[in-house]
């Protein structure tokens, strides 16, 4: 099972898009960096056999220590 | 960017068109390149992000893409296209488009909305969001020159 995942910012002016690269199973696993602190919505889109199924979630981003 | 017709109506089919002009050039942009298995992808999501569509727009002519949608509610809608040339890198195209008409009278049910509802009957919280609901009309495609060859 492989799918993608796609990060838009609440302004809409930042969209992300990250492919799922693991094995197949049932656990879907992305690497992706947030560019900046703040509120995300995302969704996730993998195929089964006969659908695609969307996932949406929120993500909230929050700054590191780092970099206060 | 352009939707037909120009101001679509909530509930109702329209056409988003994409016209791609190379800015060097000001011609057509017609050397897209299969990526992900499709020649682009759209993302249509509305401000509030409770509506997403993710579809694979055709070509219809030269350097336009077309695909066929339907908004549940009026408002602001944006419009994220990936694409990418031959020999160069990918493009992300950010576009937006306002939809009119009334919001459906109906109660709310579990929808795309990624700010709570996760639920929805029947989809698993994906009732509006199935691309396979806002397919294209396939009879207007036509293939890009090369389509086929595979890609290198």
């Amino acid at each position: 099972m492989t799918g993608h995942l796609l990060v838009r910012n609440q302004d809409g002016d930042f969209l992300g898009h990250v492919h799922e690269m693991g094995t197949p199973g049932a656990r879907l696993r992305f690497t992706f960096s947030f560019p900046t602190p703040g509120r995300y919505l995302a969704w996730i889109q993998y195929a089964t056999a006969d659908r695609i199924v969307t996932t949406p979630f929120t993500v909230d981003v929050t700054a590191s220590e780092a970099r206060r | 960017m352009e939707t037909v017709p120009a101001r679509p109506e909530a509930g109702a089919d329209f056409t988003l068109r994409l016209d791609l002009i190379d800015g060097s050039t000001g011609r057509p942009v017609d050397d897209l390149t299969v990526h992900h298995e499709a020649l682009a992808h759209v993302v249509v999501t509305s401000a509030d992000g409770r509506y997403f569509r993710h579809v694979h727009p055709l070509r219809t002519a030269p350097g336009r893409l077309e695909v066929r949608l339907r908004a549940d509610r009026p408002g602001r809608y944006l419009a994220h296209t990936e694409l990418e040339r031959e020999d160069s890198g990918g493009q992300l195209l950010t576009t937006g488009f306002e939809v009119g008409g009334e919001a459906p009278a109906v109660a709310k049910t579990g929808t795309g909305d990624p700010a709570g509802v996760a639920g929805g009957a029947g989809c698993r919280a994906c009732s509006p969001a199935c691309p396979s609901r806002a397919g294209p009309p396939r009879s207007s495609w036509i293939p890009p020159p090369g389509y086929g060859r595979g890609s290198a």
